[in-house]
């Protein structure tokens, strides 16, 4: 008895099973017939999972058709196919499966099938508590910049902490040329360069540069001063082991760097060196507090001695390091 | 024993014929369908998107706006959906002007015979091109030298039937639907880097109603989609609307030439 059971449920399934697979090839195959096309069960909206890509740091996208956006046509080409070769416009093969006359347009009479309307009886349109949600009206506005906000409270920032010292022994014009910010710094505290602290991070690691001691975490640099720290922007040569995650690889360079907020780093065998921003590297954007300066009829933006000049990239704007202007 | 070995072969036979059925149902009884072997598009949906191509063709100007959604893959790969609103300006065979307005960017492109001009007004850069004098010209060269799409290339193209034909495999109807309170034509397509759908209206003209592209290639699958509204295929439009405006202190910068492969262009 439970075999029988068993045996027509399984032989009922199969059965099923075979009817789904004529019914679903039918259905696709006769356009829409009998109101099957639509959203049946065959064309699942199944999105693939995958990280990396496009972050929302991307300078451009949403608008135009970068790289093809938003059109068919070049949509294989963009970064994928740059400098595409498909430039020739070859009839189509589907030209010849044309109709060669097609009958005077008007309006189309509705495709057969009797599909169901659409709109007008769905029931279920009548969800209570709709339509007055109350007070969304007064929200702040979020727009755009969402960078470099951070929270400032409890740094108390004097740059008279700063003696000589550091600003010439190790930082020259490079120090003045920081902006306010470690811009690339995790967003949840915001640190500020010449910001004075009372203790460090307790996981802060020791960097020796030249024979200077300085702590470091997380991407921020401490010196320490009068029995207090204060944070001082990344000390070139410095070698640390691990980076802030907020870090991105930069590109139009040859070898592995890293740009941690106009901070650059470059990878070797024992951890990430602090170098001079490399010329030639890319970025998507301008560390905060980078300063507009014009020489010689060119834009560019100055920051921790890097000359970032803006190009379009398709529709993006993107930042070259360059030589410092002469 | 005896009853699982009959299941096997009662199975097996009934999904044997369901297949035999099946590949007769693809014998090739409509001549049409079975022009080639790897381009396959309905007849009906060709016909449907060449009467909204030819409508589009025969307007001398018109004007249109559009919603644009449009996902973003973060890293995490959680897809994140940027809106935004576009107002378009075509008048042939050379002049384009478009405005994107959107949650992240603005973008202005000015496109006039001999030169296109791109303007992001909130870092108040703009950048010139010379190019060549009709618009499909343009879009190739644009794309080839680079990397940028005037926005729905496809549609105010000259020619948008042979534009997404040239990449696209198949198509079929999928049916009638609503968009907007308008009665449209749902048409379905796959080309080799997307898989694209169109609305057309039913009425005449059969101009677009929704447009809806999906990146099969990219992290994430992400989709883009357009939804048209007010055209106008008589617009009137006057030179000026074609004529950049620009703040005074915009700032110029240069296209980086992806063909040639250096950062700067002149």
């Amino acid at each position: 008895m439970k075999n029988n059971i068993r045996f027509t449920s399984i032989l009922t399934a199969f059965i099923l099973l075979s009817l789904m697979i004529l019914a679903t090839h039918d259905a696709f195959s006769r356009r829409g017939g009998g109101g099957g096309g639509r959203g049946g069960g065959g064309h699942s909206m199944h999105r693939g999972g995958g990280g990396g890509g496009h972050s929302m740091n991307r300078g451009g996208g949403g608008g135009f058709g970068n790289g093809g956006r938003g059109s068919v046509k070049y949509s294989g080409q963009g970064s994928r196919n740059r400098g595409g070769s498909n430039v020739q416009r070859p009839k189509s093969n589907v030209a010849q499966t044309r109709p060669a006359q097609r009958p005077s347009t008007g309006n189309r009479p509705n495709n057969p099938g009797n599909k169901p309307g659409y709109g007008n009886n769905r029931p279920g349109n009548n969800k209570p508590g709709q339509g007055n949600r109350p007070g969304n009206g007064n929200r702040p506005g979020h727009g755009g910049n969402n960078s470099g906000n951070f929270n400032n409270n409890n740094i108390k920032v004097n740059n008279n902490y700063y003696g000589g010292r550091y600003n010439n022994r190790y930082y020259g014009g490079y120090w003045n040329s920081w902006g306010g910010y470690y811009s690339g710094w995790a967003f949840a505290s915001g640190i500020i360069i010449g910001a004075a602290i009372a203790s460090i991070p307790q996981d802060s690691t020791t960097v020796y540069v030249q024979g200077d001691t300085f702590y470091y975490s997380d991407g921020v640099y401490y010196a320490e001063k009068d029995s207090e720290y204060v944070v001082i922007p990344p000390p070139e040569g410095a070698v640390v082991t691990e980076l802030p995650s907020s870090c991105t690889s930069v590109s139009g360079v040859s070898g592995d760097y890293r740009d941690c907020g106009g901070a650059f780093y470059q990878r070797q065998s024992d951890g990430y060196k602090v170098v001079s921003p490399p010329v030639g590297a890319m970025v998507n954007n301008l560390p905060d507090g980078a300063q507009k300066t014009d020489v010689g009829g060119q834009t560019y933006f100055l920051f921790a001695g890097g000359y970032y000049q803006p190009f379009y990239s398709g529709n993006s704007v993107v930042y070259k390091i360059v030589s410092p202007p002469a | 024993m005896v009853g699982i070995r009959y299941i096997f072969i009662i199975a097996f036979y009934i999904l044997s014929s369901a297949f035999a059925l099946h590949a007769q149902a693809q014998e090739p009884t409509d001549t049409e369908t079975q022009n080639t072997s790897q381009v396959i598009v309905d007849p009906e949906a060709a016909e449907i998107l060449e009467e909204m191509s030819d409508a589009l063709e025969a307007a001398k100007e018109f004007t249109f706006d559009t919603e644009i959604t449009n996902d973003r893959t973060l890293d995490s790969g959680q897809a994140i959906q940027i809106s935004g609103t576009m107002k378009t300006a075509v008048k042939r065979p050379n002049h384009v002007y478009a405005k994107y307005v959107g949650d992240f960017n603005t973008r202005e492109v000015w496109y006039s015979g001999d030169k296109l001009t791109l303007y992001i007004p909130d870092k108040d850069f703009y950048g010139v091109l010379k190019t060549p004098d009709t618009l499909d010209a343009t879009m190739d060269f644009l794309m080839e030298e680079y990397n940028f799409s005037l926005p729905l290339a496809d549609v105010i193209s000259a020619d948008p039937y042979t534009s997404v034909m040239e990449t696209t495999t198949s198509g079929f109807v999928v049916g009638d639907s609503m968009v907007r309170g308008k009665e449209c034509t749902h048409l379905a397509f796959r080309a080799q880097y997307v898989d694209w759908q169109i609305w057309i209206s039913n009425d005449d003209p059969a101009l677009p109603c929704k447009l809806v592209i999906e990146y099969k290639e990219l992290e994430g699958v992400p989709q883009y989609q357009a939804i048209f509204s007010n055209w106008n295929l008589n617009p009137k439009l006057s030179k000026s609307a074609f004529k950049p405006d620009l703040p005074k202190d915009a700032v110029k910068i240069d296209f980086i030439n992806f063909k040639k492969d250096k950062g700067d262009d002149k």
